[in-house]
């Protein structure tokens, strides 16, 4: 059982946070302080349970919602609404379709201006809390890389929480291990179990 | 609290009508994580108090006046079940009394929560008593900071708080039904995790020295119910933790 951080609780000096975690710590001077529930694991604090709060570079998953003279609106599955500037792009899309892009910036107080948008093919789209997306893409993208090869099935990890799942190849293994990483992310060892279950 | 009756005995042979020594508190129990559609949810039983809480957000601010630019609105409700204690509070429902106490606990909750990470945004934070027996500011309190750490929001501290009062001349904590009745003195107080007090509301008459002598009692006492919220916590995390996946 690893040791569990509550907000407010002074974090070991060796401990670091990943770009995706930085709100998950408040530094007072050299101190990191946790702000959420979560432990350290290898020198790396991971929140078990976080809001999403939007940062710039952040790579989105979400659905065109509506296409006016400024551009395209994105529905990202949070508080914050998506919006590809019709200047920055050239592509078309319609009102439905999966995109992936990259947040550029944050425009107070809710849209996040997202930039190089991609159109994805047909697929489905998981909604994943979004604290869970670092373990889901593990270290230097160990575990999705893991489950993408195992299954067969292409998958995109957005840090909003949405996960693209193509419809080629063992799509429900995936979920399921998907699924299984959810479930089991504050726990040790979860590696091991996940290339057990993916044979 | 109500009047003062002299005649009413509270103190008996040096112990309280309940059996507890002057500085002991009720038994308080905590679960985080017991409803599944809110984003964080608690249940505190305290004594015979039973809250429950659930967080919801952010979200888009409605009405839109209500919208602060620069931090989060945090919109508690406090509220009785209509079975909560009939007597006492004859009816359920927004009243003058649990709108007070609303608004005090949303002061208190945004010292602790990191209301500039979400600028024009709003949690929802429903608090509702199901049951009450003396306390249920404070109970209503530590569900709503067991509901906001399990939902995930970005905390500064944690906080909890006990109440101190005086009871036929005695200075007693965590006052029950009677004792918040018929004594002399009320003294809810919530402290964050490094000490300092957000919230002190006062009922009744009590002299410097005693008041000064109840902030150093619950200060310490409040440190023991922060531990229990770190307990709960462990307790969901102990295991497996079930996760609904939805589609899109």
């Amino acid at each position: 059982m690893k040791e569990i951080y509550i907000p407010g609780d002074k974090l070991p000096t060796s401990v670091r946070v990943s770009r995706l975690n930085q709100n998950a710590v408040r530094k007072t001077g050299n101190v990191l302080y946790a702000t959420v529930v979560g432990s350290v694991d290898e020198d790396m604090f991971m929140p078990f349970e976080m809001v999403y709060i939007p940062k710039e570079g952040d790579s989105i998953v979400g659905i065109v919602t509506d296409k006016r003279n400024i551009g395209y609106f994105i529905d990202t599955g949070t508080a914050y609404e998506g919006l590809i500037l019709s200047r920055e792009t050239r592509a078309d899309f319609h009102v439905g379709d999966i995109i992936f892009a990259k947040g550029e910036r944050i425009e107070e107080p809710d849209t996040v201006i997202l930039s190089n948008p991609k159109l994805l093919d047909v697929g489905r789209i998981l909604d994943v809390p979004s604290s869970k997306i670092p373990r889901l893409i593990g270290k230097e993208a160990s575990m999705i890389n893991m489950i993408k090869e195992k299954t067969g099935a292409s998958i995109l990890v957005g840090a909003n929480g949405y996960v693209w799942i193509s419809s080629k190849g063992k799509v429900n293994k995936a979920i399921q291990a998907i699924n299984k990483i959810i479930s089991k992310a504050h726990l040790t060892g979860l590696t091991d179990e996940i290339t057990k279950f993916l044979g | 609290m109500g009047s003062h009756n002299p005649n009413i005995k509270l103190i008996v042979d040096g112990k309280r009508l309940d059996g507890r020594a002057f500085d002991q508190l009720r038994n308080i129990s905590i679960n985080v994580g017991v409803l599944e559609n809110a984003v964080g949810s608690a249940q505190v039983i305290w004594g015979d108090n039973k809250v429950v809480a659930g967080v919801y957000g952010p979200r888009d601010v409605f009405p839109k006046y209500q919208q602060k630019p620069d931090k989060a609105f945090i919109r508690t409700i406090y509220s009785m079940a209509t079975f909560a204690s009939i007597e006492e509070h004859s009816r359920s429902g927004p009243n003058k009394r649990s709108q007070e106490i609303s608004f005090v606990l949303s002061e208190a909750f945004e010292n602790v929560l990191m209301v500039e990470k979400f600028p024009g945004k709003m949690i929802d934070l429903h608090i509702t008593v199901l049951q009450a027996a003396a306390g249920t500011r404070l109970a209503a309190f530590l569900a709503g900071m067991a509901a906001l750490i399990d939902g995930g929001f970005p905390l500064n501290e944690i906080a909890a708080g006990v109440s101190a009062g005086k009871a036929d001349g005695a200075l007693v904590l965590d006052l029950d039904k009677a004792e918040d009745n018929f004594g002399q003195s009320d003294l809810p107080i919530v402290y964050n995790s490094s000490g300092e007090i957000i919230l002190l509301q006062m009922d009744g008459k009590m002299t410097r020295d005693e008041l000064t002598e109840s902030i150093e009692l619950t200060s310490a006492k409040s440190k023991d119910i922060m531990d229990l919220i770190r307990k709960a916590v462990e307790r969901k995390y102990a295991g497996e933790v079930k996760t609904e996946l939805n589609f899109r």
